[in-house]
């Protein structure tokens, strides 16, 4: 093997690893977004809310977060502050310029379920 | 409370505080049409969503929009005058905000009317809007001065020189509450060939046709009109003490008046 082969496959070995590191990193992320909204559809408003304000930090998972969202405000409910949680998941779906956000949000509506700010917090 | 404040609250937000809504009018397009009318039939948030429609619509939808006008809930037919100033359907818009600009004299009607004098400018501010401005040139002639000063409040806005030459004209009309909005008007659209007749409001019988003259003069931006201003508001401290608090902050506006004349001087 001459020095020029050499330097090639020792670059190919450290794009390798760093591929592999890379998608180590999203699979975290994506374990800890998934946690996220399961903590998001927990009746509980503070855990809910929290998990809320945490997702932001992972824009790069965007397909997840959205359909977690999606699903969130759509199916579930919290043992106080609904109205509020609701607008909180809106406005993170506003951010993400979820487009495909706008039928279920509409149907939401339709629900009649609480849309409006509830609590003073 | 200065007339700065005026315009603030007039600003018509109907998302305030309604984020669910606020992210359908920011993401909704023409394909949503359908369930949004079907929720405003249905008595769902009708204004947020009328807005919502006249936003994102097809033309067509002026005509749905336009049922709404005589619904009982003022912030509905508040609604109806914004979105039909979005939609782009001039034919069946102007109308219904003619209407809307022209009737009601409760108090609480003002705010429709406002807003739609409002959505009038922007279709006159369109390409080809002559139809638009004939139609608000034929109210300049109403009897109801409210009315007129409306119209010419819409045509001043987009520089029409018949909107100026009525606000100029009611600044000396005999209501009050006329001459206030001529005078705020003219301070809106910054015209500064309505320097002399602003400056005469400044002894203006009502305190708050002063202050708003106070607010349309700083919005010249003209330095010159500084102590002009400072001695107005000088000569009218004996009438605050005389008849208590007037609807203004004088002394507030005048230092909102400088500001402005300032900054402008720093362009």
């Amino acid at each position: 093997m001459n020095g020029w082969t050499g330097r090639v496959g020792l670059l190919t070995v450290a794009g390798a690893v760093a591929l592999l590191a890379g998608l180590a990193h999203g699979q975290d992320d994506a374990s800890k977004v998934r946690a996220l909204i399961r903590d998001l559809k927990d009746p509980d408003f503070d855990k809910a809310y929290g998990a809320a304000e945490q997702l932001r930090k992972y824009p790069q998972q965007r397909a997840l977060i959205v359909a977690g969202l999606i699903d969130t405000i759509t199916t579930r409910d919290w043992n106080r502050c609904g109205g509020d949680m609701r607008q909180t998941i809106a406005g993170a779906l506003e951010e993400l310029k979820a487009k495909e956000a706008v039928v279920p949000l509409l149907d939401l509506v339709k629900s009649g379920k609480s849309i409006e700010h509830e609590c003073a917090e | 409370m200065t007339p700065a404040d005026v315009f603030a609250e007039r600003k018509y937000e109907p998302f305030c505080g309604n984020t669910v809504l606020a992210t359908i009018n920011a993401l909704a397009d023409f394909s949503h049409s359908k369930a949004m009318a079907d929720l405003v039939i249905a008595g769902r948030w009708k204004g947020e969503l009328l807005v919502t429609l006249g936003k994102v619509g097809p033309p067509r939808y002026a005509n749905f929009i336009g049922r709404y006008k005589d619904d009982p809930d003022l912030s509905v037919r508040q609604a109806v005058a914004a979105a039909l100033g979005l939609i782009d359907n001039e034919t069946i818009a102007v109308p219904v905000l003619i209407q809307l600009l022209s009737r009601g004299d409760k108090k609480e009607d003002f705010a429709v009317r406002w807003e739609a004098g409002s959505s009038l400018a922007k279709v006159a501010g369109r390409k080809g809007s002559e139809g638009v401005r004939r139609r608000l040139t034929d109210l300049l002639l109403e009897r109801n001065p409210m009315t007129a000063v409306l119209a010419a409040r819409a045509l001043a806005a987009v520089g029409d020189a018949r909107g100026l030459e009525k606000l100029r004209e009611l600044t000396s009309h005999g209501d009050a509450a006329v001459r206030q909005e001529a005078v705020l008007a003219l301070g809106e659209a910054a015209d500064t060939g309505s320097r002399e007749v602003l400056v005469r409001r400044l002894k203006d019988d009502s305190l708050t046709v002063r202050g708003c003259a106070i607010y349309a003069l700083g919005r010249l931006g003209d330095p010159s009109l500084i102590p002009i201003l400072r001695k107005a508001v000088e000569e009218s401290s004996g009438y605050e003490e005389k008849y208590g608090l007037q609807a203004f902050d004088l002394r507030e506006t005048l230092q909102e008046a400088i500001t402005a004349a300032q900054k402008s001087r720093g362009r």
